[in-house]
């Protein structure tokens, strides 16, 4: 069953999301692991009806929300309004209310309604007021941003960075696949054409059992020498965290779950570690001005082949 | 008297033959030890010195999937599908806390003594991470 569910959702997807499977499988491992995934892609590139489909294959309720430079917090998180006829205030929940929430454009809303949407996806809950709301379980946003607008944006910080499991680029198609798309879209792009893979229930016993994947003491000390490694690594100026450290490892089980397997192995991590810690990590300026380091995901790479794992 | 002395020297020399066999037989049980009675840590690091020996430009940081990747693509002929079944099931062991493999040893070290060898394919002999053909 479990080394099917990837290959039901990818079967799914691509019934809409042409040419898509590998950002697929890292959508699915990363909703599995419980962590949150940041799109990166110039407009057009299927980013928000990849997220669609997605949602609606793993049966969960999706929202989407645009974010634009005059956003509000509560324009997001909901607010208290005045309720007439029970004659107080209510909390009224906004949009992030939802399983599968898409931030299209995510730097283009002011810091504040970033750090807002941040604290929910780091807590799973929402405070307005002193009044704490939880959200549904599961809870995954799928944030999406262009990497080539420069003006009215608010790059997101380090520190927010951090909070997204997964980085996933999604660059323009190959030949075949364009031509596959431009005649996709000549039919019906409804999402309804995609089956839902996972009932509810089902959803919950796969998501305890992605909690129950072993990672032996081996595998842990294999991943602390990693994030040593990229503190030490002279080409970065800023290492991989403790949270990105216990994010791969999250991550790690539910590639191995997928592989119908209850306990990680190296490969698991090695096939996960660059999406998880390249936009983590941060280049040295000087190493950049002397060309020996133009990509933070060269350096993971690089870190991967330097570390032996267990054997 | 001379009688005594002859049998003392002649336990003697027993005792000298029942030793020198033990330790020869022990040698020997030592050097000819079936792959079985190793355990499966020690065979796989049989495994990992022989492939480091066949492909020495391979990163220290390679998994035993990019090792039989690479080996394959190098034209080493072997049972892949046994050797993945005997690499789940050593790291069901290792990982996962499964009960010690018992068979299969044989096919990872029959691997290993292939590589050391350099005798990889339909009995040709190939330079290190070359293919044989």
């Amino acid at each position: 069953m479990e080394r099917e569910l990837k290959q039901r959702v990818v079967s799914q997807v691509s019934k809409i999301v042409v040419g898509r499977e590998k950002e697929t499988e890292l959508l699915l491992v990363s909703f599995l692991a419980r962590g949150h995934v940041l799109l990166e892609g110039v407009p057009g590139v299927s980013k928000t009806i990849l997220a669609k489909t997605f949602a609606k294959c793993m049966g969960v309720e999706f929202k989407r929300i645009q974010f634009t430079p005059d956003m509000l917090p509560m324009d997001m998180l909901g607010g208290f309004v005045f309720d007439v006829k029970q004659r107080e205030f209510e909390f009224r929940k906004g949009p992030v209310f939802t399983n599968l929430l898409l931030a299209d454009e995510i730097n283009r809303a002011p810091p504040k309604v970033q750090s807002a949407l941040l604290e929910a996806m780091q807590e799973s809950q929402v405070t307005v007021e002193g009044h704490t709301e939880p959200l549904p379980d599961p809870f995954m946003v799928i944030a999406t941003q262009n990497p080539q607008e420069f003006q009215g944006v608010y790059p997101l910080p380090e520190n927010q960075l951090d909070r997204f499991l997964m980085r996933i680029e999604m660059g323009y198609p190959n030949l075949s696949t364009e031509s596959a798309i431009i005649k996709r879209n000549l039919g019906d792009m409804s999402t309804s054409q995609a089956s839902v893979v996972l009932g509810s229930a089902e959803l919950k016993e796969t998501l305890g059992k992605v909690a129950e994947v072993k990672v032996s003491d081996e595998i842990v000390d294999y991943l602390s020498v990693l994030g040593l490694e990229s503190r030490k690594e002279g080409r970065l100026s800023l290492g991989a965290s403790p949270r990105a450290l216990v994010q791969l490892t999250h991550c790690a089980r539910a590639v191995a779950f997928l592989a119908g397997r209850d306990y990680v192995v190296p490969e698991d991590i090695k096939e996960v570690a660059v999406n998880v810690l390249g936009h983590r990590v941060k280049l040295d300026q000087s190493a950049v001005l002397v060309g020996t380091a133009t990509d933070p995901k060269q350096v993971v790479r690089d870190i991967l082949t330097k570390v032996k794992p267990p054997r | 008297m001379s009688a005594d002395v002859s049998l003392t020297v002649l336990l003697g020399l027993a005792d000298v033959a029942v030793m020198a066999t033990a330790v020869v037989g022990y040698g020997m049980m030592r050097r000819t030890r079936p792959p079985g009675s190793l355990d499966s840590r020690e065979v796989y690091e049989v495994l990992d010195r022989a492939i480091q020996k066949y492909v020495p430009d391979l990163s220290a940081g390679y998994t035993w999937k990019e090792a039989f990747e690479r080996l394959k693509e190098s034209g080493v002929k072997a049972d892949w599908d046994v050797m993945k079944k005997r690499l789940a099931e050593y790291e069901a062991f290792r990982y996962g806390g499964r009960e010690e493999p018992k068979e299969g040893q044989r096919d990872v070290i029959s691997l290993a003594t292939k590589l050391r060898s350099g005798v990889v394919g339909k009995g040709t002999k190939a330079k290190s991470g070359q293919p044989s053909q």
